[in-house]
């Protein structure tokens, strides 16, 4: 029991810092540094993600077996992934519609782009890849939406530092961004102890 | 007449845009997550252009025709035909990419199908649905070169840093940096080139109003 326990959340931490989905993947780069709505848009908008990932890595994990038996799996895998997001995500508009409709007319766009992103696709694909079963691939795409969270609070940091700096016109905003993302990406390499070819 | 045509003029110069000054990437930093990690080799930029451009236009053209239904078929429904539309399209795409390049799949791995979900479709397919079909081919047309342009530059940069070849072969100024395959790597490359795009488009946009400003000056001395 306290060896699953440790291994969940050693799993949790992994997904969260080492390999976090934003820095060491690019995985929802563009929500994070594109999406209006400041920073409480951001925070609601990976709150929703968080909550979209951990249910697709679920649904992945426990439709693998099935998918896996498949004739030329390697083809159709991706559809099938792509399939799942486009039915959840139906169906969690069609309840909204009928049950909140007021808030589902402000967040619309919002939900769209929280399923349809690469995050909830990552957290399917990698989690199937890594050969985990259901409860490690739960907690590994609630550890990918968290990672999320920490890249909006990181942003946020740098964004503060960014606006009092003297950046030249040419890099102000997306570019100066995305120096900056990779900076702590490159961090987060030497953290992991990335070898580098002599 | 004569205002048709002015108009469609005007309506190209605006798509062509997209190619540019209001490149997917380097500008409005949609597609990024395939542009920052699967692009550093030349050969993945082809691929990376090609899958994104199979999903990307005609997913552009079914929003279109989505626009001629009854408007009682909710925003989120014709969503999801457009992302049903993107997945199919990863099957052609995977096997066009398998005839040119037989590993192509394996170096790419999950970046090639995360292109199906790229966010030029969905923040573009909304709008898509108020024009009329050929239109939303031309602007697929002009996203895809803009995107193209983006990842071949940002391939063909870090493959020559981090390998010293171009597609493969080795080249005259041979340095090689591995590291520039990695990730963050790629965010600073996007960055830069991004930094480098924008000082041209303002410089262009300063010698056009210069050379403006001359034929102004002249006219008024004649």
């Amino acid at each position: 029991m306290n060896n699953t326990l440790i291994g969940i959340f050693s799993l949790l931490l992994t997904a969260l810092v080492l390999q976090n989905a934003v820095f060491s993947r690019a995985l929802d780069i563009t929500s994070l540094l594109v999406l209006p709505g400041g920073r409480k848009g951001l925070r609601q908008f990976g709150l929703i993600l968080t909550g979209i990932t951990t249910a697709a890595a679920l649904f992945a994990a426990l439709l693998n077996p099935l998918i896996s038996q498949w004739e030329n799996v390697q083809y159709l895998r991706p559809v099938v992934y792509v399939l799942i997001l486009t039915l959840l995500y139906g169906i969690v508009c069609f309840l909204l519609n009928w049950k909140k409709r007021d808030w589902f007319h402000d967040h619309s766009m919002l939900l769209t782009m929280a399923f349809f992103n690469c995050a909830a696709y990552g957290a399917m694909a990698l989690t199937v890849y890594s050969g985990f079963h259901w409860l490690e691939s739960t907690v590994y795409g609630l550890g990918i939406g968290l990672s999320f969270l920490l890249a909006v609070f990181l942003l946020e940091q740098g964004r503060r530092c960014m606006s009092i700096c003297n950046i030249p016109k040419a890099f102000r905003g997306l570019p100066a961004e995305l120096v900056y993302v990779g900076l702590i990406s490159l961090s987060l390499y030497g953290l992991v102890g990335h070898q580098l070819a002599a | 007449m004569q205002q048709e045509q002015n108009s469609v003029k005007k309506n190209l110069r605006k798509e062509l845009d997209l190619i540019f000054v209001k490149n997917p990437v380097w500008v409005t930093g949609l597609a990024l997550a395939p542009a920052v990690v699967g692009s550093f080799t030349v050969k993945n930029g082809v691929g990376l252009s090609l899958v994104f451009g199979m999903v990307t236009i005609p997913v552009l053209v079914v929003s279109s025709f989505l626009g001629m239904l009854p408007k009682k078929v909710p925003q989120y429904a014709r969503t999801a035909i457009c992302a049903v539309v993107a997945a199919l399209m990863l099957i052609p795409a995977r096997l066009l990419a398998g005839g040119i390049a037989p590993n192509l799949f394996d170096s790419l791995g999950m970046y090639f199908s995360v292109v199906a979900l790229n966010t030029v479709w969905i923040v573009r397919a909304p709008l898509c649905q108020e024009k009329k079909p050929q239109w939303a081919l031309w602007e697929g047309v002009c996203q895809t070169v803009g995107f193209s342009i983006c990842v071949l530059v940002v391939s063909a940069l870090r493959e020559w840093l981090a390998y010293g070849t171009f597609g493969g072969n080795s080249t005259v100024l041979s340095v090689k940096f591995p590291a520039v395959a990695y990730a963050f790597a790629g965010f600073i490359t996007v960055g830069v080139t991004a930094a480098v795009l924008r000082w041209c488009v303002d410089r262009s946009r300063d010698v056009v109003a210069s050379v403006r400003r001359q034929q102004k000056k002249w006219r008024t001395q004649r």
